[in-house]
């Protein structure tokens, strides 16, 4: 028997008066993705992982070439910078070091957000994955090039005599912190800049100017009462305080945790209804 | 387990951006594929529209048309990975589309690790993975070169191995474009047998192909997409009489 017939009768709800209830259903779609897409966890670390493997492959020391390359950097720029601000490296070393690190994480995280879904596009033709998956995987790759950083990290503060306390264990919240913000940056920029294809240089440029506006090569106090507004208004200072100062063995100050919070909860609601507009149409952006 | 899967009213706009007014010209005098809707001010392509489909267990869907008829895309609908701009798609059980058997497939790592990421981009569970890797390499033959990387194999090797790892799949509802198959012919017959017990073990499948044979051999139902629509439906016979009328007369002819 035949369970399935073409209907010629044209029903279709684009009824205005439906609009309401579809909104809200389209934010639980938003969150159901977000929500699917973390609980499987394991997928986006495989494919992390598989991807770290897969760019460093044949060589004798992997991902730490990255970390080779940046420990050279951070070696060179921290005596020149340390001579130009007349400091002693051995205090502003660890501060530029730590700063630097968590820059790279930021940084690495914004760029590679601009092309979380042209990247992944042959997985997103041929299989059906939330689409947070690919933001998930945007920021956990990132953190796991920034735990092989953390190598440069430790042999500068071993050069500087820096001791490490407790307080470091703040690294744990900053990370999940930023980790968080990493998968709603990736997600808001993945679209944006798929829509948008311009705008992936537009940011790009901005995040060239990002790194100097924000104090990593400087300190604060070096602008004077001026540089307290650049800062505190700067939500990148407060990501990299979050990161950089638990690894001086600092604790960040409730500045830095309300502001990061806050920007990161801002962000998460701004991407669940932007998501939830744009659900069904990111594959065809493509 | 009952396996589902239902359309209801299913019509699918699909926006092209990027479009200026020449494409758009071009788009316009085509006459295969999709109807074109430009009175909006994007250009959209309907390429489906109003598709009913309710298949429960058993069910053998096989979806016939020419060219940019709409059936790969009902197949994406069905996967999820489209949305519908209107209606309903409601499945139970779970579905896995096969449109490309080897997703994410590196000729640099070795067919183990190969058989790793694509069972898990399939939808495998780490533990089914397990289970089935001994089972996959032994079918696949491949012995020793298994921990070489794929890059070494010949191209047979590489599809026996991704016939293996596809076969595999445990999956309420399957989706398949064009039939699946794997290199040489000493291996048809193993490889038939397998393909037989995949087809056999899965509830609900749905393939879209050109070839009269594999959809005759396979399917107990079939549907005609034309333009996206439905043009007719029923059983497989009945929907070949509607898309070769010319060849059932001259058959008929032959036998009367």
């Amino acid at each position: 028997m035949n369970t399935f017939q073409s209907t010629t009768s044209v029903i279709l709800d684009n009824n205005p008066t439906t609009d309401k209830v579809s909104f809200i259903q389209n934010i639980k779609v938003a969150i159901n993705d977000i929500y699917s897409a973390l609980k499987n966890y394991k997928l986006w670390i495989f494919m992390g992982f598989s991807e770290i493997r897969r760019r460093y492959r044949r060589t004798l020391i992997g991902p730490f070439w990255t970390t080779l390359s940046l420990g050279i950097f951070i070696g060179c720029m921290g005596f020149l910078l340390s001579s130009l601000w007349k400091s002693d490296p051995r205090s502003f070393m660890p501060y530029f070091c730590t700063g630097y690190v968590s820059w790279i994480l930021i940084q690495s995280i914004l760029h590679e957000g601009c092309v979380t879904f042209m990247s992944s596009e042959a997985y997103m033709r041929q299989i059906f994955l939330p689409h947070s998956t690919y933001a998930c995987l945007v920021s956990s790759r990132n953190l796991m090039v920034f735990f092989h950083h953390l190598l440069v990290v430790a042999i500068v503060l071993v050069y500087a005599r820096t001791s490490i306390n407790l307080n470091l264990l703040y690294i744990i919240p900053g990370l999940i912190v930023t980790f968080f913000t990493g998968i709603w940056m990736s997600l808001l920029l993945g679209m944006l800049c798929l829509r948008f294809r311009d705008f992936q240089q537009i940011i790009n440029s901005l995040i060239q100017l990002a790194m100097f506006v924000t104090p990593i090569m400087w300190q604060p106090h070096q602008l004077g009462s001026k540089g307290l507004i650049v800062t505190q208004l700067n939500p990148l200072h407060h990501y990299i305080s979050i990161i950089r100062m638990p690894l001086l063995g600092q604790a960040p100050t409730l500045d830095n945790w309300m502001y990061t919070i806050g920007f990161s909860l801002i962000c998460a609601l701004i991407t669940i209804i932007a998501l939830s507009k744009h659900h069904k149409k990111i594959i065809f952006w493509l | 387990m009952q396996s589902w899967i239902k359309l209801h009213n299913v019509s699918l706009d699909i926006p092209i951006y990027g479009a200026d007014k020449s494409f758009r010209s071009i788009l316009a005098n085509r006459y295969v594929g999709g109807k074109l809707n430009t009175k909006k001010k994007s250009v959209s392509v309907t390429a489906l529209s109003n598709i009913n489909i309710n298949l429960e267990d058993g069910d053998r869907l096989a979806l016939i048309g020419h060219n940019g008829a709409g059936k790969s895309t009902l197949l994406s609908v069905l996967a999820g990975i489209y949305a519908p701009t209107h209606g309903k798609v409601s499945h139970h059980g779970k579905v896995t589309p096969l449109f490309n058997i080897t997703p994410g497939l590196d000729t640099a790592d070795t067919g183990l690790e190969n058989i790793k990421t694509i069972a898990t981009y399939l939808g495998m569970t780490n533990k089914q993975i397990k289970d089935k890797t001994d089972d996959i390499v032994n079918f696949s033959e491949l012995e020793d070169y298994i921990k070489l990387p794929v890059r070494t194999y010949s191209a047979g090797m590489i599809s026996r191995l991704c016939f293996g790892i596809a076969t595999a799949i445990e999956s309420n509802i399957l989706l398949v474009d064009e039939g699946i198959g794997a290199g040489d012919n000493s291996f048809a017959e193993k490889a038939k047998k397998r393909l037989e017990d995949l087809y056999n073990r899965t509830d609900i499948i749905v393939l879209a192909s050109h070839s009269k044979e594999l959809v005759q051999k396979l399917c107990n139902k079939a549907i005609l997409l034309e333009h996206g629509q439905i043009k007719c439906s029923g059983t497989v016979a009945e929907v070949f009489e509607r898309y070769y009328p010319v060849e059932a007369n001259k058959e008929e002819a032959i036998t009367t």
